[in-house]
């Protein structure tokens, strides 16, 4: 059946598709072509030049005298004939040009972010981040608020990307300081809001990787996407919903999973799926209440510990089948019975829970649901949760 | 796992076409027929099929493991083959166990840039050949995956293997955001324009290349939201496939996300306080047709340095300049190719290469037929454009929803209740 449907739906592919067809001799012309391009060319040009730009200009930058020194104070005496012809050449004798915005590409300076940025390339994560760390203190002088930002954040993402093991205090210490300086610099001094989405999307990614304790750091930037406003209505979902994933990624400690944020990140997808009402899209803000129901443990009928957030997921729920239906021009006519029926059978189960247990609950809290499961500690978050519902989702 | 996996060999195009008669049969006389038959869906199947490439490319696919409701939901949008993989290949053996897909999509991220500049001739032949968009748009998708493994040394001289490096081919301006106006001074080209978040690029069709514009990378993420909400998966499989569902985790990714991660890193623009986007290397291509070959490369090579190639003074004018040589087997003479190429190898040094290409339109009706594979780090302004190109105007397929009939049930319902 797969493969008659398949060939059915090639056919159909070919009669509109416009994408242009080659020849397989062409195709194999090609590949040889971009391989050779890229393994005897383009990759020991790359290797060269690094060696080179390493040998020239930063081990002279990391050098006795190079490390009291920026580069453009050490480089002026012989760069001076090539920078003063540029009228806004600042007084300090520095490379950069503040007026324009950039050094000179043959500017110490320049050639060694091109260094940085060939080791990034090459994943030589090692160099890479020596290069950016360096690279920050001087733009720091120069006041070249762009490429500063831009030092840091390629120098937190290269330590990130580094796979050897990062211990906790290098982490807050290093990583989280560039982090805040390379997006507030973007943000901030230069109104380059892609970059500083950019810098965040990528921190709180690697960061979410390592899991455990950076899982919550990651956690925090994605926080900080939709609190600094760098997206739009769709960034704002996927975001809040990235928080929730983040905090997801923290696992717990011992069969109870001590320190796990099974809360934080059910009110995250909570929150997720709202976001994804408000723009009608049903099947995400459902797919995130699915989410939500798994990690409050919610899955098997039972109930939430907290009534409020209990009717509230129904609510939503409601909303979304709603919202479904609506968008597919549901009817109710009989022959769709089986599909009403299927969605009955699962709203029902959501309701039926609140009404069945709502009295037997000791977590009289008040106040708007949404509150009630922020305030919810994780560690109070893993004690309440038996370990026996935990089983039943990972 | 599983569920995604027998959803693989499905295609778009078949919920497009058949879902009437095999997948939904019961369906037929709904009232809902009438989305079935919406143009945007049924008589197009390459808008699907890119939707499909576009969200679902093998190796940077979220993770097909944990993957949600939506797997079965819209297989055709996110989890089938794209044309890569030709239908060929189960799209869930690629990612699936791969816990580190982020960092592998940001390490495809960030990839030495090649710069395309080529002869009149060249593009006439590529043209010919059925490639409108040139030697660029026929070279790109090679660029994105280089075959094999690629040894790289660091610079302790340790040698490490990667399967999965790959270049990025662009226009030499393509990362400008701006039209470089010839004579114009480079440095006018601001630094903030690359920034593009609100200049530029949008109108534009020529530099719709560079990426960096959040609010493009929203529109293109949410045509895609819309198409998978308005793919006929029903609230039947949908949930019986949850029903069954093994495979959940706390964390998995939607594939929305990950397409919005993907544009964000696509079409890296070129500034001056970062080099990613900045060539590497230049590919200088003629063809076998030209009259006086090593004149014309001297030509293009000079255009790189002073002419309309020539990038803003903030980038290093210093990189590599490759030379190719595009063989025409249909129409030129192979032993004079060779002559000029041996010609080409002694002025221009090492960095040549033969390309024999035949020149004749490819039609899929041929037998050693292979569809161009489509590319996966477009910029969101070119995933827009090629969506539009396919047949559906972005801001009607909208109202061309709600006009059929379901304007009614909509409205009164009130999907947003808070």
């Amino acid at each position: 059946m797969c493969n008659i449907l398949k060939l059915l739906t090639e056919a159909a592919d070919d009669i509109t598709d416009p994408a242009p067809y080659l020849f397989d001799s062409d195709v194999t012309a090609l590949r040889t072509f971009v391989r050779e391009l890229v393994t005897q060319s383009i990759i020991p040009t790359m290797e060269r030049n690094t060696a080179t730009w390493n040998e020239q200009i930063l081990s002279r930058r990391r050098g006795i005298s190079g490390r009291f020194m920026s580069l453009s104070k050490r480089w002026t005496p012989f760069s001076s004939n090539r920078t003063s012809s540029s009228p806004t050449q600042s007084s300090s004798g520095s490379n950069y040009d503040s007026l324009q915005g950039f050094y000179r590409p043959d500017a110490p300076e320049a050639l060694m972010r091109k260094l940085a940025d060939y080791a990034f390339m090459l994943r030589d994560f090692k160099l890479a981040l020596s290069t950016y760390d360096l690279l920050r203190t001087d733009f720091t002088n120069d006041k070249a608020w762009r490429h500063y930002a831009g030092a840091a954040e390629m120098a937190a993402v290269s330590a990130l990307m580094n796979p050897a093991p990062l211990p906790t205090k290098s982490r807050t210490d290093t990583i989280d300081t560039w982090l805040e300086a390379a997006s507030y610099s973007y943000a901030t001094r230069c109104a380059a809001p892609y970059y500083a989405l950019r810098t965040l999307t990528l921190g709180l990614e690697l960061l979410r990787l390592r899991g455990g304790d950076a899982a919550d750091d990651a956690a925090r930037w994605a926080a900080r996407v939709l609190d600094a406003g760098l997206v739009g209505p769709v960034g704002h979902a996927l975001f809040t919903g990235r928080v929730g994933a983040c905090f997801a990624a923290r696992g717990g400690v011992g069969s109870m999973r001590w320190g796990a944020r099974r809360r934080k990140a059910a009110l995250w997808a909570v929150l997720a799926a709202d976001a994804w009402l408000k723009l009608d899209k049903a099947l995400q803000a459902e797919k995130s209440l699915d989410m939500a129901r798994r990690l409050y443990g919610a899955d098997g009928g039972l109930p939430l510990p907290f009534e409020g957030m209990q009717a509230f997921l129904g609510e939503l729920r409601d909303a979304v089948l709603a919202c479904r239906l609506a968008a597919r021009g549901f009817e109710g006519e009989g022959e769709e019975g089986g599909e009403g029926g299927m969605v009955e059978e699962v709203s029902e189960t959501l309701d039926r829970s609140p009404r069945g247990h709502r009295k037997s609950l000791i977590g009289a809290v008040g106040g708007p649901p949404l509150l009630d499961a922020g305030a919810m500690g994780p560690i109070r978050g893993a004690d309440d949760e038996p370990g026996f519902r935990d089983d039943q989702f990972e | 796992m599983t569920p995604s996996q027998d959803a693989s060999p499905f295609k778009p195009a078949q919920y497009a076409d058949l879902q009437s008669s095999i997948v939904l049969p019961k369906r037929r006389q709904s009232p809902n027929s009438s989305i079935a038959s919406l143009p945007y869906r049924r008589s197009n199947p390459s808008l699907s099929s890119l939707f499909a490439s576009t969200a679902s490319l093998p190796s940077s696919r979220p993770s097909s493991g944990t993957a949600t409701p939506l797997a079965q939901a819209i297989p055709g949008s996110i989890f089938s083959p794209g044309p890569r993989a030709n239908g060929t290949r189960s799209p869930a053996n690629s990612s699936a166990g791969r816990p580190d897909e982020p960092r592998n999509l940001i390490l495809r991220s960030f990839v030495p840039h090649v710069a395309i500049v080529a002869s009149a001739d060249t593009e006439e032949i590529v043209i010919a050949k059925g490639f409108t968009g040139g030697l660029l748009e026929l070279l790109r998708p090679f660029g994105e995956s280089v075959p094999g493994k690629v040894t790289i040394r660091d610079s302790v001289g340790a040698s490490r293997s990667w399967e999965d490096f790959g270049i990025r081919f662009t226009g030499m301006t393509d990362g400008l955001g701006v039209p470089l106006v010839p004579g114009r001074r480079s440095t006018e080209v601001r630094p903030e324009g690359a920034n593009g978040y609100r200049d530029g690029g949008r109108t534009s069709l020529n530099f719709s290349r560079t990426g960096g514009d959040i609010g493009q990378i929203e529109e293109a993420v949410d045509r895609h939201l819309q198409y998978s909400e308005l793919q006929p998966h029903d609230l039947v499989s949908d949930y019986l496939n949850h029903q069954n569902e093994p495979s959940h985790t706390d964390s998995s990714t939607s594939p929305f996300y990950t397409l919005y991660l993907r544009r964000l890193l696509s079409g890296l623009p070129m500034t001056p306080h970062e080099t990613f986007a900045h060539p590497v290397a230049c590919i200088i291509a003629i063809s076998s047709r030209n009259p006086s070959p090593i004149e014309e490369l001297r030509r293009l090579y000079g255009s790189t340095n002073t002419g309309n190639h020539r990038l803003p003074q903030w980038v290093n004018n210093e990189f590599l300049r490759y030379y190719v040589l595009i063989h025409d087997e249909e129409h030129s003479d192979i032993t004079k190719s060779n002559a000029l190429f041996e010609q080409m190898k002694r002025h221009f040094g090492l960095h040549c290469h033969l390309l024999r290409l035949k020149s004749n339109q490819c039609i899929p009706s041929d037998d050693d037929s292979t569809k161009l594979p489509l590319c996966e780090w477009l910029s969101a302004a070119e995933e827009l454009a090629e969506i539009q190109k396919r047949g559906i105007y972005p801001s009607s397929l909208r109202s061309e929803v709600l006009n059929n009939k379901l304007e009614a049930v909509v409205s009164p319902n009130g999907c947003v209740i808070y």
